[in-house]
């Protein structure tokens, strides 16, 4: 048989970085939808959640209802799914009351049988539920293991990649790391994260999907989801004085259909000016948001305006420069640096 | 040395290939009113910094400068050439910009006419400063010295003495740095949003607190509930197992009834077939009438056998007797005909009788009638009645017929005794048999009514009557097992069940009294939850407001963060600038009123040779003895201060003298006297670098 493994959807994302946070989150439950549909498609009818359905425990009655329906529209699919350290089985309402078609695997390790293979699938109790599921579990006979945590992480959610491997499965699935990945643990079954099928911020740049596995040979494939995708598009503004040049050079950039673009000007300007990031973006639609990384040339600011008291300025503060301890403390003259040039500037 | 040689204003405003010669040293160039001096100032500027389009408010006056500027001539673009000598080699530096477009189209040539790529614009290329130091330092206007703004001369002075740029405040730049600092932290009011957030987030924590006890005073409730559930899940579970072993156990059940079902069903069967069709209900006198009937029945049949052994041998006497009279029932039938045939003598021949009779008639008549020859017809006739007589047919017999008749009559008494005795016999035969028939009739009727049909079956049946009453009591016990058995399910039903059967050690009783017991444990627990978890419900509500209020105080801790941050950032401004301010003024001030005070007393033949700043940096000139505020004095008097200090600032802070300075009518106020001073202070101070000055006064 065929299966679809998808997790992290992360339902419900308040996306209060953007303007259009609804359409992103509705954008979200579409990208759902979209996998059903393949499901549906490809007569594919069990689909496993690896947990973070939801962003947090508590998603809007909205989404809830939302999912629902989406959930009861495809009865002919069988849903099994565990909760994540977002959507923590003991917290989040939605859990409470599942349709019909949806298995929540409890805060143990249990067992579902499938056509031709079992599935263990332990889910996360509470949001602080650091325990390793897996720790001494082991099992006969030809199995999956579903579960939600980062294989031998420092941080929350830790699962031993040993103990995983000891449990004697075939095929681990992974929920919790947003990229998709697949290892090889020491028993020599796969480990996948399925990653978030859709990008949710800059953080989580590229193409996202979902995978099909067969559970006979236990391959498995990637597909790509139809989200938007996230990037990052670095523009070079050394040698522009305004933000005309600056939109002149925004504007050269091409950003493809279904991107959802941030432009990160660099470069070394030879004096600060005010970049209005707000009037750039007003002025390239293209870009989402727009990220003023550029650099000041010191140098150059320094030998200007010698004996002004904008030069004196500049070079009481660059002095500071060489004694900076970290990046942090330089970067923070630079910006004095800047923001003085700009109020010296301002009223001329 | 540098200096700018030629300017060609191609297309630029009014003019259109209007050309320039310039040298080293003083250029003074004399134009009346309206010529376009600043036009020809701003010209330098556009070919040496270009104009910029750009958003900011300050270039939006370039952006006028540009469509000013376009030329008259409708050609769309403003178009022009400078060329420059720069430690003794020239360059032509050659701009054109379109109305439309955001930046102009520069070409630097070499003398020979190679294009040389610069990374930066000309003016900076050539004289080392960026726009806005030459245009402080390099470049007088006449703006600058009629219009300053809303704070006047003074205040533009003040800039030039205090920050090198008379465009340049201290003050406003002091002040913008801390209007934008005391959205982040206004120290003396303690206002800002880094005295706000803590505030915000301090509030947010009381109700974080607040909801956070009443959260632990229903955590006690969700723990409950919680182990409730726990108790549930555990109690399901095992009713889950009972439940699975229900199965088993009613399969075990269903395994031995249908067992002792099949068992008892069979012996019912058994004790059923043998009283299968018999009538428990006989009675003695039916018994002994039944048995003398089959006495009858055996003494009949031996009647029977004898009297047909009887016929039998009689029959066999009689067949030997009848043996060779194998016609005997025809001889019988026709023995009297058969003697009367033995004894016929045959009967006369008509035909001769009548022949003879005719042959006599004829004889007779011929006789008479014809001759008496014819008598002997009559002869003829007599002899036909003798052959008639001579010719008789005798009956014929065949010989095997006659040859039994003989033998039936020498039989025939023997055969009739013996045939008697048969007939005898046969009656007795017959009555034998009807006697065995009404028998016969009677053992069916009893079979009928008795279910036997022998003396020893109904002798048995007898015997099994006086044990009936125990079968019979039997069989209801049975058939009431059975009942009861099935009360319990049908045969299909156990079967199915049976089927289910399997290794247990405990009873169904047990299993189901257990299950009983976890499910009405369970009941109550489910009833418990119930009402917890309407408690629990609003523990549930304020989980979610802790939650919303905890990433409240999140985001505020990161704009917290960053206000700190920014505030940082513009202390670390201001406190520079302050130190840059008073590092200006401290070393700075002082060397440039000394040097304007010199140009000053130059300009006005030692007048006015004192120039002060008091305590706030503003311009005092000594006259009568006294320091009079520059409001005091004449208009020319203001503009030749204002040219002393701008010179002296230019001298002061740039190390770049040798450049150009360009300067747009700078004297128009001043008096003849001290215009003459100028010009020759002027040619003392640019003998070795250039001066380009416009002046609508010779």
């Amino acid at each position: 048989m065929k299966l679809i493994f998808t997790a992290d959807l992360h339902l419900d994302t308040r996306f209060s970085a953007e303007n259009n946070a609804d359409v992103r989150r509705f954008e979200l439950i579409s990208i759902f939808s979209d996998i059903l549909d393949y499901a549906k498609q490809n007569n594919i009818t069990t689909v496993l959640l690896g947990g973070d359905m939801f962003d947090s425990p508590y998603p809007s009655n909205e989404t809830m209802a939302s999912v629902t329906a989406l959930i009861q529209k495809h009865s002919d699919i069988n849903f099994y799914a565990v909760c994540g350290n977002h959507d923590p089985l003991y917290k989040t309402a939605f859990y409470k009351s599942v349709p019909q078609n949806f298995f929540v695997f409890p805060s143990a390790v249990t067992k579902v049988q499938l056509d031709d293979i079992d599935l263990y699938g332990v889910s996360v109790k509470t949001q602080t539920d650091n325990s390793d599921a897996w720790h001494g579990f082991n099992a006969q006979g030809r199995f999956i293991t579903l579960s939600h945590g980062a294989l031998d992480s420092d941080g929350v959610m830790a699962l031993s990649s040993a103990t995983l491997s000891d449990t004697g499965g075939a095929l681990h699935l992974l929920g919790h790391i947003h990229k998709t990945n697949a290892s090889v643990l020491q028993s020599g079954a796969h480990a996948l994260y399925a990653g978030s099928p859709a990008g949710r911020g800059f953080d989580e740049c590229g193409i996202h999907g979902f995978y099909v596995i067969d559970t006979d040979s236990l391959n498995y494939t990637f597909v790509n989801t139809n989200a938007k995708i996230y990037k990052e598009y670095n523009v070079d503004v050394t040698g522009t004085n305004s933000l005309s040049d600056i939109i002149t050079k925004l504007s050269s950039v091409t950003v493809a259909p279904g991107e959802i673009a941030r432009a990160v000007l660099v470069g070394t300007l030879k004096k600060p000016f005010e970049i209005d990031v707000d009037a750039l973006c007003s002025f390239t639609p293209q870009f989402l948001e727009i990220k003023d990384k550029s650099e000041l040339d010191i140098d150059i600011m320094k030998s200007i305006s010698e004996n002004t008291l904008e030069g004196e300025f500049v070079r009481i503060l660059s002095s500071m420069l060489d004694s900076a301890q970290n990046e942090n403390d330089k970067q923070t003259v630079l910006d004095a640096i800047k923001e003085g040039v700009l109020a010296l500037g301002g009223d001329r | 040395m540098i200096y700018i040689k030629k300017l060609e204003l191609t297309a630029f405003g009014k003019f259109e290939n209007y050309t320039l010669e310039l040298h080293d040293g003083v250029n003074e160039f004399v134009f009346p009113n309206e010529f376009g001096k600043s036009t020809i100032t701003d010209f330098l500027l556009f070919m040496l910094y270009g104009f910029q389009k750009t958003l900011s408010k300050k270039i939006l006056l370039e952006d006028n400068l540009l469509k000013k500027y376009m030329p008259w001539s409708n050609v769309g673009y403003i178009s022009g050439a400078l060329t420059v000598v720069s430690d003794g080699v020239q360059y032509r530096i050659e701009r054109r910009q379109r109305e439309s477009a955001s930046r102009s189209n520069t070409v630097v040539r070499n003398v020979s006419g190679q294009e040389i790529m610069l990374d930066c614009e000309p003016g900076e290329y050539f004289f080392g400063v960026d726009r806005d130091t030459f245009e402080r330092t390099f470049l007088i206007r006449q703006t600058d010295i009629r219009f300053f703004g809303t704070g006047g001369i003074e205040t533009a002075l003040k800039n030039l003495v205090t920050t090198g740029d008379e465009g340049i405040s201290f003050e406003s730049a002091m002040e913008v740095l801390k209007k934008k600092k005391s959205k982040f932290q206004h120290g003396e009011r303690r206002s800002g949003r880094i005295f706000e957030i803590p505030k915000q987030i301090a509030m947010l924590e009381r109700q974080l607190f607040d909801k956070n006890k009443k959260l632990n005073e229903l955590q006690g409730v969700s723990h409950q509930l919680d182990e409730i559930r726990h108790e549930i899940t555990k109690l399901s579970a095992t009713q889950n197992r009972l439940s699975s072993l229900l199965p088993i156990a009613r399969g075990n059940i269903a395994k031995k009834m249908l067992e002792k079902l099949r068992f008892v069903q069979n012996e019912i069967i058994t004790l059923k077939q043998k009283l299968d069709g018999v009538k428990l209900d006989i009675t003695d006198k039916q018994f002994d009438s039944a048995s003398e009937i089959f006495a009858n029945a055996a003494a009949c049949k031996t009647r029977l056998e004898k009297a047909t052994a009887d016929l039998k041998e009689l029959e066999q006497k009689l067949a030997i007797l009848k043996e060779d009279i194998t016609d005997f029932d025809y001889i019988k039938q026709n023995k009297n005909e058969i003697y009367l045939k033995l004894n016929d003598k045959g009967s006369v021949n008509y035909i001769f009788i009548i022949l003879g009779a005719i042959e006599l008639v004829l004889g007779v008549l011929l006789y008479v009638f014809v001759s008496p020859a014819f008598l002997s017809f009559t002869g003829v006739g007599i002899l036909f009645f003798a052959l008639a007589f001579l010719l008789r047919k005798k009956p014929v017999l065949e010989p095997d017929i006659v040859r039994q008749y003989h033998l039936y009559v020498e039989r025939a008494s023997e055969i009739d005794v013996l045939t008697a005795l048969v007939k005898k016999a046969i009656l007795e035969l017959e009555t034998a048999k009807a006697e065995a028939f009404k028998n016969e009739n009677d053992i069916k009727n009893i079979k009928q009514t008795m279910g036997v049909d022998s003396a020893q079956a109904l002798s048995n049946l007898r015997a099994l009557c006086n044990e009936g009453g125990l079968v019979r009591a039997r069989i209801l016990e049975l058939e009431q097992t059975e009942k009861e058995l099935l009360q319990y399910g049908s045969v299909t039903m156990l079967e199915s069940q049976a089927q289910n059967s399997g290794e247990l050690d405990v009873t169904l009783a047990q299993l189901e009294n257990k299950l009983a017991q976890t499910v009405a444990e369970k009941n109550e627990l489910t009833a418990r939850a119930v009402s917890l978890e309407r408690e629990a419900g609003d523990a549930a509500i304020l989980e979610k407001e802790i939650f919303e209020i905890e990433a409240q105080i999140s985001d505020l801790n990161t704009e917290l963060e960053k206000a700190q941050y920014q505030n940082k950032v513009l202390d670390m401004a201001i406190s520079a600038l302050g130190s840059a301010y008073d590092r200006i003024n401290s070393e700075y001030s002082p060397r440039l009123t000394e040097k304007a005070r010199g140009i000053l007393s130059l300009l006005t033949d030692g007048k006015y040779d004192s120039v002060y700043l008091d305590k706030q940096f503003n311009i005092r000139i000594k006259a009568d003895g006294e320091l009079k505020e520059l409001g005091y004095f004449s208009r020319g008097t203001q503009d030749a201060v204002y040219f002393a200090v701008r010179r002296a600032v230019s001298e002061l802070i740039s190390d770049k003298n040798g450049l150009p300075v360009i300067m747009d009518d700078p004297f128009w106020s001043l008096d003849d006297k001290r215009l003459q001073n100028a010009k020759e202070y002027m040619q003392k101070i640019f003998s070795n670098s250039q001066a380009i000055i416009f002046s609508a006064r010779q």
